[in-house]
C-alpha cells in the first residue's frame, strides 16, 4: 500500500499545483469579491496540503514487519479480463458512431459473452440477439432515444421485415 | 392536522398511476439488486439515475427511494440462503438467517424479514411525516452563511462515515469541490477548467460521474475474479412465521423500528449502523442470548426492520435540510438537483407534492413489497443462479445506454469511461468515492454560498462562527473530524516511536 499512497499523492500534488495556479490565473479576486478561480485556489491548496500530509506521513512510515506488497491485480488472469472489458467498452464509444446501435451492441454483447467466461455460441447468439431487440424495443421505440443508425437501423429493419 | 392532511394529499400524489408504477418498479429493481450480490443500492440507484430523467421529479424520488428499501429487504434473501449478504446492511442478518436455513427454517426467516420490514417501515413514515415539517420550518431561518456551513458539515458526515483514512476521504472532497468548479462561472460568466470541450461548459454532468465511479468500476472489479455462489438447495416452504416466530420477533421489531429510524436520521448512523446496533441490543435483551448465532429468529427480525426503519429515518435531513447523511441519499440529492429542484427546508413548501407524495409512496412501497417478496421468493432464488459473466455485460450495456439516453451524445460515454477508470484506480489505491460525489453535487452550491456570504457580509470570514447556527454547523463538524483523525494521528506517532 505504501508505494500505491506514494505515487497516488504525489499525482494528486501535480493536479493540486495545477489547479491552484490555473485558479490564480482565473481570478482569485479578493475576499469582498471573490474572483471565478477563488474556490479552485482554495480547494486546490486543500488537496494539495492534504496530499503532501498524507505522502510525508507514508514516506516517514517504516515498511511493516507482514506489510507484503501487494499486487495491483491478484493475478495474470484477472487483468487480462479487465483489459479486455475495457477495450470493449472503449469500442463500443469507438463504433457506436459508424455502426449505429443495433450492430455495436450485438458486437458489444458477443464479445463480452464468448471471451470473458466462454458461453456456448448458440447461447451467446441468443443472448446478444435478444438483448438488442429488447433494448431497441424499450430504448429507441418506447423512450424515444436517438441512438445512431449506422448500416443497419431499425428502419432498415423494417423495411426488411415489411 | 395540518399534518395529516398534507399526507393525505401525499397519498393522493403517490397513488397516481405513474407513480404506483414507478415505486412498484423501483422495489422490483431494488429487491433485486439486494439479491444480487456485487451490486448495492448506490451502484443500483447510479445505474437508474438516467431513467429518472423520463419521469417527474416526484415519480423520480419514489423510484430511487423504493430502489432504497427494496435492497434493504433483498439483501436479507441472499443473507439467509447464500449466507453472503447481497449489501452491507444485511451482514448481520447472515449470522442467525444462514443458520435458520441450514435448519430447514428458510422460509420463517425472510417471511420474518419481510414482515418486519414493512412493520418498521409503515410505523417509520409516521414518524418521518411527524419529525419532517418543523425540522424544514426551522431551516427557513437559514442564511447563506448558515447553508455553507450545513454543506461543510454534510461534506464532513460523508467523509466521517469513510470506511479508510479520513484524510484520503478529505483529499477525494477536495477533488469532488474541484470537480464541481468546472464549467460556467455563474457570477462573471467566465469558462473554467473546460478546455475548449463544450459539453463541459455547463459543469460535468453528475451521471457519467456516477455511473463510473459506482456502475462501470464495480464491473472492473468483480470481473477480476467473478464470484462463485452456491445457494442452498434446501426447498423453501412454510414462509408464514408460526405463533412462536411471532412471539420471539415482536418486541425485536419494535425496537428494530425505533432504533433504526432515530440511528437514520443522526450523522454517521445508517441501515449498516442500524442492523448491528439492533442486533447487539436483542443479545443483550434476549433471556438466552446463547441461542445467537444458532439460529434465533430474533437475530433476524430485529437487523431486518431496523435497516429498513433507517432508510425512513435516513431521508429527513435529505428532505428537510438538504444534507444527505449517506451515499444513498447523496445520489438521490443529485436526482433532485438534476431535476433543476434546490433540496432544503423550501421543499416542503414549494414542492408540497413532491415531499408528501413521496413520504406516502414509502408506505405503498412498503405494502408492495411485503406482497412482491413473499409470493416471488422462489423468483429471486432463480435470479441468485445466474452467473455472472451473463449479468455483467447487461450491467455495462444499462451504463452505456443510460448515459448515452441523457444528451444522445457519445461525449458523455467517455466522461463515463474516464471516471469507471479512475474509480477502479481510487478502489485500488483505496480512496472512497461518496465524499467525491457529494462535493461535485454540492460544489455549485457550495461556491455560491459562500460566495454571497463573503459579499454580503464585506468579505468577512469570521461571520460563518458569529452567526450561531452557522456556528453550531462548524463546531459540529470539527468535532467529527476531530473524533476521527487524533485517534489516527496518534496511532501514527506510536507507530512511528516503535518503529525508532
Amino acid at each position: 500500500m505504501r508505494r500505491y499512497d506514494l505515487v497516488s499523492t504525489l499525482f494528486l500534488m501535480v493536479l493540486a499545483a495545477y489547479v491552484s495556479a490555473s485558479g490564480f490565473r482565473l481570478g482569485f479576486g479578493e475576499w469582498r469579491e471573490p474572483g471565478p478561480g477563488f474556490l479552485a485556489v482554495l480547494s486546490g491548496l486543500a488537496l494539495g496540503a492534504l496530499a503532501a500530509f498524507w505522502f510525508g506521513m507514508t514516506f516517514a512510515k517504516p515498511q511493516g514487519p507482514g506489510e507484503i506488497a501487494r499486487r495491483f491485480i491478484a493475478d495474470t488472469g484477472g487483468l487480462r479480463i479487465v483489459g479486455l472489458t475495457a477495450a470493449a467498452l472503449i469500442a463500443f464509444a469507438l463504433l457506436l458512431g459508424p455502426l449505429g446501435f443495433p450492430l455495436t451492441t450485438l458486437a458489444f454483447m458477443m464479445f463480452l459473452l464468448r471471451v470473458i467466461e466462454p458461453q456456448r455460441w448458440g447461447l451467446a447468439l441468443a443472448l446478444s440477439v435478444a438483448t438488442v431487440v429488447l433494448c431497441v424495443v424499450v430504448f429507441q421505440v418506447w423512450l424515444q432515444v436517438q441512438f445512431p443508425e449506422g448500416p443497419v437501423s431499425i428502419h432498415t429493419i423494417r423495411k426488411w421485415i415489411f | 392536522m395540518d399534518t395529516l392532511s398534507s399526507l393525505a394529499n401525499g397519498l393522493w400524489v403517490a397513488v397516481q398511476p405513474i407513480n404506483l408504477l414507478v415505486c412498484f418498479v423501483g422495489v422490483f429493481i431494488g429487491t433485486l439488486i439486494g439479491v444480487l450480490p456485487g451490486i448495492g443500492p448506490l451502484g443500483a440507484i447510479a445505474l437508474l439515475l438516467p431513467s429518472t430523467l423520463y419521469v417527474s421529479p416526484v415519480s423520480s424520488l419514489i423510484m430511487l427511494c423504493g430502489i432504497y428499501y427494496g435492497a434493504m429487504y433483498g439483501g436479507s434473501t441472499t443473507s439467509v440462503l447464500l449466507n453472503i449478504p447481497g449489501e452491507a446492511a444485511s451482514v448481520v442478518t447472515c449470522i442467525d438467517g444462514y443458520q435458520m436455513a441450514k435448519q430447514g427454517r428458510a422460509g420463517p426467516a425472510l417471511g420474518i424479514s419481510a414482515f418486519g420490514s414493512f412493520i418498521g417501515g409503515t410505523i417509520c413514515v409516521f414518524l418521518l411525516a411527524l419529525l419532517a415539517p418543523p425540522l424544514a420550518r426551522f431551516a427557513l431561518r437559514f442564511g447563506p452563511p448558515e447553508y455553507f456551513s450545513l454543506m461543510v458539515l454534510g461534506l464532513t458526515i460523508l467523509i466521517y462515515l469513510a470506511n479508510g483514512p479520513v484524510l484520503k476521504a478529505l483529499m477525494m472532497a477536495a477533488l469532488g469541490l474541484i470537480l464541481g468548479i468546472v464549467g460556467t462561472d455563474t457570477i462573471s460568466g467566465r469558462q473554467r477548467f473546460t478546455f475548449g470541450i463544450l459539453e463541459l461548459s455547463d459543469g460535468i454532468g453528475i451521471i457519467p460521474v456516477v455511473m463510473g465511479l459506482f456502475g462501470i468500476s464495480e464491473v472492473l472489479l468483480n470481473v477480476e475474479k467473478v464470484l462463485r455462489r452456491e445457494v442452498l438447495q434446501a426447498r423453501i416452504q412454510g414462509l408464514l412465521p408460526t405463533l412462536q416466530d411471532w412471539k420471539d420477533s415482536a418486541g425485536p421489531i419494535l425496537r428494530g423500528t425505533f432504533l433504526g429510524f432515530f440511528l437514520g436520521i443522526l450523522p454517521g448512523g445508517g441501515a449498516v449502523l442500524a442492523s448491528f446496533a439492533s442486533y447487539a441490543v436483542e443479545k443483550k435483551a434476549s433471556k438466552h442470548p446463547e441461542r445467537f448465532g444458532k439460529g434465533a429468529i430474533e437475530g433476524v427480525a430485529g437487523p431486518e426492520t431496523a435497516n429498513n426503519a433507517a432508510t425512513a429515518g435516513a431521508m429527513i435531513p435529505l428532505l428537510t435540510l438538504g444534507v444527505p447523511n449517506n451515499g444513498v441519499t447523496a445520489l438521490m440529492l443529485g436526482a433532485l438537483v438534476i431535476h433543476g429542484l434546490q433540496p432544503g427546508a423550501l421543499l416542503m413548501k414549494e414542492q408540497p407534492a413532491l415531499f408528501w407524495g413521496t413520504i406516502a409512496s414509502m408506505y405503498l412501497g412498503n405494502a408492495m413489497l411485503l406482497v412482491l417478496n413473499l409470493p416471488l421468493i422462489g423468483l429471486w432464488v432463480q435470479v441468485l443462479r445466474v452467473p455472472y459473466p451473463i449479468l455483467f455485460p447487461l450491467i455495462l450495456l444499462f451504463c452505456l445506454i443510460g448515459v448515452y439516453s441523457v444528451n444522445n451524445s457519445v461525449v458523455e460515454i467517455w466522461f463515463m469511461l474516464l471516471f469507471g477508470v479512475v474509480g477502479y484506480l481510487m478502489k485500488k489505491f483505496e480512496y472512497e468515492s461518496p465524499p467525491l460525489v457529494l462535493a461535485l453535487i454540492l460544489g455549485p452550491m457550495f461556491e455560491n454560498a459562500l460566495r454571497q456570504s463573503l459579499i454580503l457580509f464585506d468579505g468577512n470570514p469570521s461571520v460563518f462562527l458569529t452567526r450561531p447556527l452557522s456556528a453550531v454547523f462548524l463546531v459540529i463538524s470539527a468535532l467529527l473530524l476531530l473524533t476521527n483523525v487524533v485517534p489516527w494521528i496518534r496511532g501514527k506517532k506510536r507507530l512511528l516511536a516503535d518503529a525508532d
